[in-house]
C-alpha cells in the first residue's frame, strides 16, 4: 500500500519518505509521509517511551534481578495484538543485548463466550500468536464468568476449560447472563461489561503477581472513553482509567500505546514487515465491516459505539483534537487520592459522592417528592445506588429486580 | 353528553395516576398530565434554587431577556416561584439590543411584551450606546464571518453594564441543560481547563466581572424548556439570528442530541460529569486589572471589548479565535470549530 501523489498533468507518482527518503511512503502521519520502515521505527519508539521503567536495569550482584511481571490483556484487536508484538521485540532486544529482560509477560485474553457467541474461538486465537510470540511470558485464556470465583475468594483461578467444566463453572455462566440481561439498556449492558473485564483483569493481575496491567489503548481509544465516561456520568473516575500510574485496583495501570492513533495502528498492522500482524488480529472487524455493524443497529447503539465513531470522523481530520482531549484527562487530579471515600460495589473505585441522589428528578434529591413515583425507578425506591457511585448508579437504574450489587 | 370513558391504566399520567397522561417527559420518559409535567417542571427549578441558595430575600435580580425561549421560561417560572414560594426577589428584565434588523427589533418587542405580562420592570441596553457600533454596523465592516466574537464579547459587558445602572449585582440567564453539557464536551474537545472548571457552576462571581451570573435552569432539559413554553403559551420569539443560523457549536450539539437520544439522562450525566471535573481542576487565579480605557476588569492591558472596538475603528478586519478568560463559551468560534462540525455522525436516526 502505497502512497501516491496526483501532478498537475494527472499522473501520479510514489511519494517518497521524508525520513529516508529512499523508500515509498505508505502513510501520512499527521505532516509526514513515512516509508514502512521509519513507520515501523515510529511506532517503536513511542512504544519503548513509554516501557522505560522497564528496562534492564544493572543492579548489584545481590539484589533480586528476576524480572518484573506485567499482564498484557490482548483481546485479538488491532492494538493489544500490536502491543503485544511491540513488547516482543523489545524483550528480544533486551535479550540480544543483555541476555536478560527487564520484564515478562502475563498474556491473558478473556473468554466473553458467555454474553457473546460470535467471538473469535479464543483457544485457536491464543496458539496462533503464541506461535509467532513464544518467549515473552506466559499465556491464559479466563473467562469473563470466572469473576464470580473471586468475589468468592476461595477458589483457584486457573481457568483453563477442561478444569472450568469439571468444577460445573456452567452456574457462574448462567449467573453472568441474568446478571447483563437485567440491565435496562445496551449501554448499561456495554458498561457493567467493561468494568467487569477491568475488575478480572486486575484481579487477575495480583493472582499471576503482576505489578502492572499494559493496556493497547490508543490515544484515540482514550479520547472516547473520557467523552463516553463523561457521557455516563463517570467523570470523576476518569484519572483512574486514562493515565498511567498506580490505579486504585492495587495494580499500576500503563498505555504504553497512549501516543499512536487508532488509524496509525490500522496502517501498521496492514504492513507485510516486519511482522504481518492483520491476520493474528481475530477480533478486528474487517475493514468497513465495523462501520455497518454501527449502522445497522440504529438506536440499539451504545454510548461508547457513538463515541467510537465520533472519535473515527475526529482523529481522520483533527488528530490534534484527539491528543487534546486525552491531555485534558491527564490534567485532571483526584482529590485526596484514591482512599478518600469508600469504594463503589460495582466498579470498585472511591465513589462520587454516591448515586443515591441521581439528578434526575430534583425533588428526589431535596427529599420533599410529592409523586408517588420517583426517578421512574418500580424497584429500588430511594435506597438506589447507597453503595454505588454515580456511574453505576445510573447504570443499573430501572434494571428489572436483581440482586445489585453483583 | 355521555360520560367520559375510564382512561386505562396505561395512558394514565403516572403522577396523579387521575389524568390522562400528555406528555412522555423528555428527561425521564416519564408519561405525565400537563398539570403535573407543569408543576413538576416548576419544582426541580424551585429544588435547584433553593439547594444552591441562589437567591436572598429582598434582593434585586435581571433576567438577562432575549425573548427566545430560555429566557422567557425563565422569566415565567421565577415569577411563579417568586409567588408561590415568597422568594421575596425583585426581578428585572434586561435586554441587549445588538442592533439587528429584522432579528433583535422583533424579539425586543415580545420582551416588551413580556415586561407587561409578568408585571416586571424592563431595561434595554444596546450596542450602539455602549459603544457607538451596532452588530449591523459591525457586519458592514467585517463580514458575517467572526461577527460572534464580537457580539458575544459585547454582550458579556453590556449585561454587566446595564445590571450596573440598575444597581443591580445578580443577572440570571437561560443557559440550559444542553447548552452546559455541550460546553463540557467543548472544553474537553478544546482542552480548556480553566472554562471547563468553572462552565457548570450554577453561579459564578467571575474575577472578570463585578456582577455574578447564575443558571437556575442549569438542569432543564431544552426539551421540556419548549414544552413548558408551549403549554403555558408563554409568548417568545423563535428565530434564529440572521448572521448566525446554528453557527456555532455544531459538532457537539449533534453529539449530545445524539447521546440523549441513545439515553436520555446522558445530558444530567455530563453536567455531573463536568461538576466532578471542576473538582479536579486545580483553580489558577488570574491576575486582574482595570482596563485603561473604560474601566471594565481584564486580564490584560486593554479589555476585550476595547481590543475589538480599537480594530474596528480603525476599521482594519481583525479575525479573533482566542478569546480572554471570564467570557462564556457560546461566545467562542473559530473556523477549527466549523470544520468539525461538518464531520456527520452518520449512522442513521442518530444524527437526527
Amino acid at each position: 500500500m502505497t502512497e501516491q501523489n496526483i501532478t498537475p498533468n494527472g499522473a501520479t507518482v510514489p511519494t517518497f519518505c521524508k525520513r529516508c527518503s529512499t523508500n515509498s511512503s505508505v502513510i501520512n502521519l499527521r505532516t509526514e509521509h513515512l516509508c514502512s520502515d521509519c513507520f515501523d521505527k515510529y511506532v517503536r519508539s513511542k512504544c519503548i517511551k513509554r516501557m522505560e521503567a522497564y528496562r534492564v536495569r544493572y543492579n548489584p550482584p545481590d539484589t533480586d534481578t528476576s524480572p518484573r511481571r506485567l499482564l498484557l490483556p490482548l483481546s485479538f484487536g488491532i492494538s493489544s495484538t500490536t502491543l503485544l508484538h511491540l513488547l516482543n521485540s523489545q524483550l528480544q532486544n533486551q535479550l540480544a543485548r543483555t541476555t536478560r529482560t527487564g520484564f515478562v509477560l502475563i498474556v491473558v485474553h478473556i473468554d466473553e463466550s458467555a454474553i457473546n457467541p460470535t467471538v473469535p474461538l479464543a483457544e485457536e486465537g491464543m496458539r496462533a500468536v503464541q506461535e509467532w510470540f513464544p518467549d515473552v511470558g506466559e499465556y491464559f485464556i479466563v473467562r469473563l464468568e470466572g469473576i464470580y470465583g473471586f468475589s468468592n475468594a476461595v477458589k483457584a483461578f486457573e481457568m483453563g476449560v477442561e478444569e472450568e467444566e469439571r468444577r460445573g463453572g456452567g452456574d457462574w455462566r448462567e449467573k453472568l447472563k441474568g446478571l447483563l440481561g437485567a440491565l435496562p439498556s445496551p449501554t448499561s449492558r456495554m458498561d457493567l461489561l467493561q468494568i467487569l473485564r477491568t475488575r478480572l483483569i486486575t484481579e487477575l493481575a495480583r493472582k499471576y503477581a503482576c505489578e502492572a496491567v499494559l493496556w493497547g489503548d490508543t490515544t484515540t481509544r482514550l479520547a472516547e472513553k473520557m467523552l463516553a465516561e463523561t457521557a455516563k456520568g463517570r467523570g470523576f473516575s476518569v484519572p483512574w482509567q486514562t493515565s498511567d500510574g498506580d490505579s486504585p485496583y492495587g495494580v499500576k495501570f500503563l498505555y504504553p500505546l497512549r501516543d499512536l492513533l487508532k488509524k496509525e495502528l490500522v496502517v501498521y498492522v496492514s504492513l507485510e514487515v516486519p511482522t504481518p500482524l492483520r491476520p493474528l488480529c481475530f477480533g478486528a472487524a474487517e475493514e468497513g465491516e465495523g462501520k455497518k455493524k454501527h449502522a445497522a443497529v440504529g438506536k440499539g447503539i451504545t454510548i461508547d459505539e457513538l463515541m467510537t465513531q465520533y472519535f473515527e470522523g475526529i482523529e481522520g481530520q483533527y488528530p490534534s483534537i484527539v491528543a487534546n482531549v486525552v491531555r485534558t484527562a491527564g490534567k485532571l487530579v483526584t482529590e485526596g487520592g484514591v482512599v478518600r471515600i469508600g469504594r463503589c460495589n460495582i466498579c470498585g473505585l472511591p465513589r462520587d459522592g454516591g448515586g443515591g441522589e441521581l439528578v434526575l428528578d430534583a425533588k428526589t434529591k431535596l427529599g420533599e417528592s410529592s409523586s408517588g413515583e420517583v426517578n421512574g425507578n418500580r424497584s429500588g425506591g430511594k435506597k438506589e445506588g447507597g453503595d454505588m457511585c454515580y456511574g453505576c448508579a445510573r447504570s443499573v437504574h430501572g434494571a428489572r429486580p436483581y440482586e445489585w450489587p453483583l | 353528553m355521555p360520560p367520559a370513558l375510564p382512561i386505562p391504566a396505561s395512558k394514565l399520567c403516572e403522577s396523579c395516576l387521575s389524568a390522562r397522561a400528555l406528555i412522555s417527559r423528555p428527561k425521564t420518559h416519564q408519561k405525565l398530565c400537563k398539570p403535573c409535567f407543569l408543576s413538576t417542571f416548576e419544582s426541580e427549578i424551585h429544588a435547584t434554587i433553593v439547594s444552591t441558595n441562589l437567591f436572598t430575600k429582598g434582593s434585586r435580580i435581571a433576567i438577562g431577556a432575549s425573548g427566545g425561549k430560555d429566557s422567557t421560561v425563565l422569566a415565567s417560572v421565577l415569577k411563579t416561584l417568586n409567588e408561590r414560594y415568597d422568594y421575596g426577589v425583585e426581578f428585572v428584565l434586561l435586554s441587549i439590543d445588538e442592533g439587528i434588523k429584522g432579528y433583535r427589533d422583533d424579539s425586543l418587542e415580545t420582551v416588551k411584551r413580556n415586561a407587561i405580562q409578568y408585571g416586571m420592570e424592563l431595561v434595554i441596553v444596546s450596542y450602539e450606546e455602549l459603544y457607538g457600533w451596532s452588530m449591523d454596523s459591525v457586519v458592514e465592516s467585517i463580514g458575517k464571518k467572526g461577527n460572534c466574537t464580537y457580539c458575544g464579547v459585547f454582550r458579556r459587558q453590556a449585561l454587566d453594564r446595564g445590571a450596573e445602572r440598575l444597581g443591580i449585582h445578580h443577572v440570571v440567564t437561560g443557559h440550559n441543560a444542553d447548552d452546559i453539557a455541550e460546553t463540557v464536551l467543548m472544553n474537553l474537545l478544546r482542552g480548556d481547563l480553566p472554562r471547563l472548571h468553572r462552565c457548570t457552576s450554577i453561579i459564578t462571581s467571575s474575577t472578570s466581572s463585578p456582577i455574578a451570573r447564575s443558571k437556575p435552569l442549569k438542569y432543564a432539559y431544552e426539551k421540556e424548556i419548549v414544552l413548558y413554553a408551549l403549554h403555558k403559551k408563554l409568548d417568545y420569539f423563535s428565530t434564529e439570528c440572521i448572521y448566525s443560523p446554528e453557527a456555532f457549536r455544531g459538532s457537539a450539539r449533534t453529539l449530545i442530541k445524539a447521546l440523549e437520544k441513545v439515553r436520555p439522562s446522558a445530558i444530567l450525566d455530563i453536567v455531573r460529569s463536568g461538576e466532578a471535573f471542576s473538582r479536579m481542576i486545580p483553580s489558577q487565579a488570574q491576575a486582574m486589572s482595570n482596563c485603561a480605557r473604560c474601566g471594565y476588569l481584564t486580564s490584560q492591558k486593554l479589555c476585550k471589548a476595547c481590543t475589538l472596538l480599537e480594530g474596528l475603528n480603525k476599521n482594519r478586519p481583525k479575525t479573533i479565535v482566542e478569546v480572554e478568560a471570564g467570557i462564556e463559551d457560546e461566545e467562542v468560534s473559530s473556523s477549527l470549530w466549523r470544520g468539525i462540525e461538518a464531520i456527520k455522525l452518520v449512522e442513521e436516526g442518530i444524527a437526527n
